[in-house]
C-alpha cells in the first residue's frame, strides 16, 4: 500500500477514543485510515480467518465508521467514506453486508474485496485526486483501413480468388484517394470495356 | 471556454419569460420537487451543447406554449466563442446542431448527448448503435465503398444473366400466357369442379409480374392435374405431361356430359321431353309405326358400333397412359447421348476393363441412336402423335355415332309421341321421313318454351374454357422448348460464354465483399474496444460492483445494418437482464467513459446527471459522489468537468450536498427550485456553497 502513504493518516494522528476502541475486539485484523480531497477510506485487512463474523462485529464496524465521518467533519472536512473489507473467507457475508441498505443508510459505503490487489484498486479509484482519463478512441481513418487491408492482402493464410484480390487491391488504392467511389467507378468502367471486347470477340484479335 | 458561466433562457419549456441563471462553479446541484424545472434546465444545456437529439426531444414542445410566441431561446455564456442568441421555433430547433459542430467530426447528437449527460428517463438510451456507426463510418469512405460494391453487384448481375440481341423477353412471354390462363380460370362458372385444380395456382403477383416461385406453382399444378410425381422440376417435358393431363380431364368431362344428358333425357316426361327434343332438333326423322322395329334394329346396330369404337378408344388411351417410362428412358438417352459417349470413352481408359455386357449395351444404344437422321426418341414422339391423332379421330367417330343414336332415338320417341294424339297421328301419317321442327310446331300448334338445357350449357362452357387453358399451356410448352433451345445455343457461343464467365467472376467477388463475412467488411467492422472496456471496468470498480462482475465486462458488435450496435455484457448478462440499479450504474459509467474517450471532439467539458438518486441503491450514492468529486474537483485542471447534478428526494439531496461539498479552492452552487407556476415558470434561488478547509 506504499502508493497511498501520502493519503494515510497514521495511527498516532487518530483520536485516542477511536484508536483504543479497536483494541477490545475479539477478531484480529489491521486497520488503516486514508484521506484525500476526494474521499476518506477505512481499510480493514488481514482478518483472523478462523473467527466467525457476528452481528456485534458489524455493529461495532458501523459505530466506528460513523465516528470516523464525524471526526473528519469536526476537522472541517465533509468527505464520503468508503470502508474496504479485505477478506477471502468471509467475502460472501461481507458482500451481503455491503448491500444492506438499512445497515448503511448511505452514511458510508462498504466495499468487500478478496485480495490486497483488489483493495488497492478500490483505494486508487477512491482516493486518486485526479480523474484518470481513458485512452481516446477514434474512428478508423481511410489510411488505417488501407493499411489493414494491405496486411490482409499480404497474408497468405487468407484464401481469396484472383478477382476478389484485385477488387480488394482496388479498394485499398481507392481508400488512399479523396474519392474512393470515383476511383472504383473508373476501374469498373475498365472492366466493362474488357467485358464488351470479350463479348464482341475483339479480345482475341487484340 | 469549458465552463458555463450563465444560462440564459427565453420561453424555453416551462421557463416562461426571460431567465438568467449564474452557474459559474465546478459543480452545480439542482434540488427541488418533481416538475419544478430541473430536467428542463438540463435539457436546455444538452440542446445547446449537443444539438437536437430525437431520442429525448422527439414529440416535445420546446417553446413555452403559454408565452404567446412560438419561438424560444437558449444561450450558454462562457461555453463558446459564438454568441448564438437567436430564438428558434420548435421546428427550427429540430434542425439545430451543436455549437461545436466543427470539432465534432461527425459525432451525432445522440452520441454527444450520451457522452455528456445521464437522464433518468433515458437510462436504456445508450446510443450504442450510433457510437458503432461513428467508430466504423465517421472517419473513412468505407460506407461509400460498400454502396458502390452493392450498386456494381446489381449492374453486373445483368451482365452475368446476359441476353442476346434478338432474344425474346422470356418472362414477358410467360406473363402473357399466365394472364390468359388466369383470365380463363376466372371465367369458370361458380361451382365448377374444375376450379379445385387451379385454386392455389398463382404464378403472377398483383402487379402482373411473375411471382418468385412461379415455377413451383406450375409444378404444384401439374401434381394436382395428376402428372407423375417423378417430374418435380419445371421443364418443357413437364408441360407436355400437363397438356396430356388437361386433355384427359377434358375428354372425361365430355363423356360425363354425354352420360348426364342421356340420364336427363330418360328422366323427362314425354310432353316436356318432346318440347325439349324439338327445341334442339332443327329436323326430325319421323317413322310410321310399321317402321319402328327396323329403326330400333338399326339403333341397336349403331349402339354396338359405338361400343366397338369405345373399346378401340380405351385401348389407345391405355397405351398413351402407359408410355411414360419408355418416353422417359428415351428422353434421358436422347438428351445425354454426347455425355454417354464421352463417359464410355473415359471408362474404357480405366485399367480395370468395363464389363463387356455394359460396354456392348451402351455402344449398341449409341450406335442405334446414331443410325438414322431421327433418334428413336423422335420416332417415339411421332408414334405418340399418331396415337393422339387416332384418339382424336376415334373421339370424333364416337361423337358422331352418339349424335346419330341420339337423333334416331329422338326421332323414334317423337314418332311414338305423335301416335298418342289424334292430330299427331294424322301429321305423322302425312309427314313420315325428315320433317322440320317448325312444320311440326305449326301443324300441332304446340307452343314450346325455349328453355335451354342448363347443364349442357354450363358443361359446354367449362369444356371451352378447359380447351383454352390447354391451348395456353401448349403455347407455354412451345415457348419453353424454344427457350431451352435458345439457352443451348447461347451456351455454345464461345464469346458469350467467356463474357458471361467474366461477369460472373466479378459478380462473385463483389457479392463476397458486400457480405458480413467479406474481407473488407470485416476490416471495417474490426474494432479495438479494449480501451473502452478497461474504462468501464475502472468506472464500475468505483461503483463497488463485485470484482467478478467488473472483470467480465465485454463489449461486442451485434446485429447488422441499422440494428448493428455495440452491445455490453456484464458477467455474461446483457444490459436488458440487469436490475434497474445495475442499469443505472452501467449507464452512468457508460456516460463517463464515452465522455473521456471522445473528449477531444466533444468541444466542451460539461456533464449532466439528472435525478440519479431515483434508481440508485443507497449504498451506491457514496460511490457516485466519489466519481462526481473526481470529475468536478480533479486536481489536474485539464481533466476537470463542470458538473450539473439534479435530485428531487429531499433527504437524498441533503446527502448529496454533504458528500459533494467542494474542497478548498473549488466551487459549488446549489439551484434550489422552490415552486412552479404556469404563469411565471419556476421560481428558484441560487446558493453559493462554502468549500471545506484546506488539507
Amino acid at each position: 500500500m506504499n502508493n497511498f502513504n501520502e493519503y494515510c493518516i497514521t495511527c498516532e494522528k487518530m483520536p485516542d477514543f477511536w484508536r483504543k476502541s479497536w483494541e477490545n475486539v475479539q477478531i484480529k485484523y489491521n486497520w488503516r485510515v486514508y484521506r484525500s480531497h476526494i474521499a476518506a477510506c477505512l481499510l480493514l485487512s488481514d482478518f483472523d480467518q478462523n473467527e466467525e463474523l457476528s452481528k456485534d462485529f458489524f455493529d461495532f464496524l458501523r459505530d466506528r465508521s460513523l465516528e470516523l465521518v464525524d471526526w473528519f467533519l469536526s476537522q472541517g472536512y465533509r468527505l464520503p467514506l468508503v470502508v474496504i473489507l479485505q477478506n477471502e473467507k468471509h467475502y460472501p457475508e461481507l458482500k451481503a453486508l455491503a448491500g444492506d441498505q438499512e445497515f448503511l443508510r448511505s452514511q458510508f459505503s462498504i466495499q468487500p474485496v478478496r485480495s490486497a490487489s483488489d483493495a488497492e484498486k478500490v483505494l486508487r479509484v477512491s482516493l486518486d485526486p485526479d480523474f484518470d482519463e481513458i485512452e481516446e478512441v477514434f474512428p478508423k481513418t481511410d489510411e488505417q483501413l488501407a493499411k489493414e487491408l494491405a496486411t490482409k492482402l499480404d497474408d497468405s493464410s487468407i484464401k481469396m480468388e484472383d478477382m476478389q484480390r484485385k477488387l480488394l487491391q482496388q479498394v485499398r488504392d481507392a481508400l488512399r484517394t479523396s474519392s474512393a467511389e470515383h476511383h472504383l467507378t473508373d476501374w469498373e468502367q475498365g472492366l466493362e470495356y474488357d467485358y464488351r471486347n470479350i463479348l464482341e470477340g475483339t479480345d482475341e484479335q487484340d | 471556454m469549458n465552463r458555463i458561466k450563465k444560462i440564459e433562457l427565453d420561453n424555453f419549456k416551462g421557463f416562461r419569460g426571460q431567465h438568467s441563471i449564474n452557474v459559474d462553479a465546478d459543480l452545480i446541484l439542482l434540488a427541488g420537487a418533481n416538475g419544478s424545472g430541473k430536467t428542463s434546465l438540463l435539457h436546455a444545456i444538452t440542446l445547446y451543447l449537443n444539438g437536437y437529439d430525437k431520442a429525448i426531444f422527439n414529440g416535445q414542445e420546446l417553446c413555452n406554449k403559454y408565452a404567446g410566441t412560438k419561438i424560444c431561446k437558449v444561450f450558454l455564456e462562457g461555453i463558446s466563442d459564438t454568441k448564438d442568441v437567436k430564438a428558434f421555433t420548435d421546428k427550427e430547433w429540430q434542425n439545430r446542431t451543436s455549437v461545436f459542430q466543427v470539432s465534432r467530426q461527425n459525432i451525432n447528437p445522440a452520441v454527444a448527448r450520451v457522452a455528456t449527460s445521464f437522464f433518468q428517463d433515458s437510462v436504456a438510451e445508450l446510443a450504442n448503435g450510433d457510437f458503432l456507426e461513428y467508430l466504423t463510418g465517421a472517419g473513412n469512405q468505407g460506407k461509400q465503398i460498400l454502396n458502390w460494391a452493392k450498386d456494381a453487384s446489381r449492374r453486373w448481375k445483368g451482365k452475368a444473366e446476359f441476353r442476346l440481341p434478338n432474344e425474346k423477353n422470356w418472362d414477358d412471354e410467360r406473363k402473357k400466357i399466365f394472364q390468359v390462363v388466369f383470365d380463363r380460370i376466372s371465367a369458370l362458372p361458380d361451382g365448377s369442379s374444375l376450379k379445385a385444380y387451379f385454386s392455389e395456382f398463382s404464378p403472377l403477383i398483383s402487379s402482373g409480374n411473375l411471382s418468385k416461385y412461379w415455377q413451383s406453382q406450375v409444378v404444384n399444378l401439374s401434381g394436382k392435374l395428376g402428372v407423375s410425381v417423378q417430374l418435380k422440376s419445371y421443364t418443357s417435358v413437364l408441360l407436355e405431361e400437363m397438356i396430356t393431363a388437361l386433355r384427359n380431364i377434358r375428354i372425361d368431362l365430355e363423356k360425363e356430359n354425354q352420360r348426364k344428358q342421356e340420364a336427363e333425357r330418360e328422366n323427362q316426361k314425354w310432353g316436356l321431353r318432346l318440347k325439349n327434343l324439338l327445341a334442339h332438333s332443327p329436323e326430325v326423322g319421323l317413322w310410321k309405326q310399321a317402321q319402328w322395329e327396323s329403326v330400333s334394329r338399326e339403333l341397336q346396330k349403331k349402339k354396338r358400333e359405338l361400343e366397338g369404337l369405345q373399346k378401340i378408344y380405351d385401348k389407345l388411351k391405355e397405351c398413351e397412359l402407359k408410355t411414360s417410362t419408355v418416353e422417359e428412358l428415351l428422353g434421358i438417352l436422347d438428351n445425354n447421348l454426347p455425355e454417354i459417349e464421352e463417359e464410355v470413352r473415359r471408362l474404357k481408359n480405366v485399367h480395370i476393363p468395363l464389363p463387356q455386357q455394359v460396354s456392348e449395351l451402351v455402344e449398341a444404344i449409341v450406335a442405334f441412336f446414331k443410325r438414322d437422321e431421327k433418334t428413336p426418341a423422335e420416332y417415339f414422339v411421332d408414334w405418340l402423335n399418331r396415337i393422339y391423332d387416332e384418339l382424336a379421330r376415334q373421339s370424333e367417330k364416337i361423337k358422331n355415332t352418339n349424335r346419330q343414336i341420339r337423333e334416331m332415338e329422338d326421332g323414334l320417341t317423337i314418332s311414338k309421341y305423335l301416335t298418342e294424339k289424334k292430330e299427331g297421328l294424322a301429321f305423322l301419317n302425312e309427314n313420315a321421313g325428315l320433317c322440320t321442327t317448325e312444320a311440326i310446331l305449326n301443324e300441332l300448334k304446340i307452343s314450346i318454351d325455349q328453355q335451354p338445357n342448363s347443364y349442357e350449357n354450363q358443361t359446354d362452357n367449362e369444356l371451352r374454357i378447359l380447351q383454352q387453358v390447354e391451348d395456353a399451356f401448349k403455347q407455354l410448352s412451345k415457348l419453353e422448348y424454344e427457350h431451352e433451345e435458345f439457352q443451348q445455343k447461347k451456351q455454345k457461343m464461345n464469346s458469350y460464354k467467356k463474357a458471361k464467365k467474366f461477369a460472373e467472376i466479378f459478380l462473385t467477388a463483389l457479392d463476397k465483399e458486400t457480405k458480413k463475412t467479406g474481407v473488407f467488411q470485416k476490416t471495417l467492422d474490426d474494432l479495438n474496444l479494449s480501451a473502452v472496456e478497461q474504462g468501464l471496468q475502472i468506472m464500475l470498480t468505483a461503483f463497488h460492483l463485485p470484482i467478478e462482475f467488473v472483470e467480465n465486462v465485454r463489449l461486442s458488435r451485434k446485429g447488422t445494418g441499422r440494428n448493428a450496435a455495440i452491445v455490453p455484457t456484464m458477467n455474461e448478462l446483457g444490459f436488458d437482464n440487469l436490475s434497474t440499479g445495475q442499469k443505472t450504474i452501467f449507464a452512468l459509467a457508460w456516460t463517463v467513459v464515452l465522455n473521456s474517450t471522445l473528449r477531444s471532439r466533444l468541444g466542451h467539458r460539461v456533464m449532466l446527471f439528472d435525478d440519479i438518486t431515483t434508481s440508485l441503491d443507497l449504498n451506491q450514492i457514496i460511490p457516485a459522489c466519489v466519481l462526481f468529486r473526481k470529475l468536478a474537483y480533479s486536481k489536474t485542471e485539464s481533466n476537470r468537468r463542470q458538473l450539473f447534478v439534479s435530485s428531487h428526494h429531499e433527504d437524498l439531496t441533503n446527502r448529496l450536498l454533504d458528500y459533494l461539498i467542494p474542497p478548498a479552492a473549488y466551487s459549488m452552487k446549489i439551484i434550489e427550485f422552490k415552486d412552479y407556476s404556469v404563469e411565471t415558470g419556476p421560481s428558484y434561488d441560487v446558493w453559493e456553497v462554502e468549500p471545506a478547509k484546506q488539507m
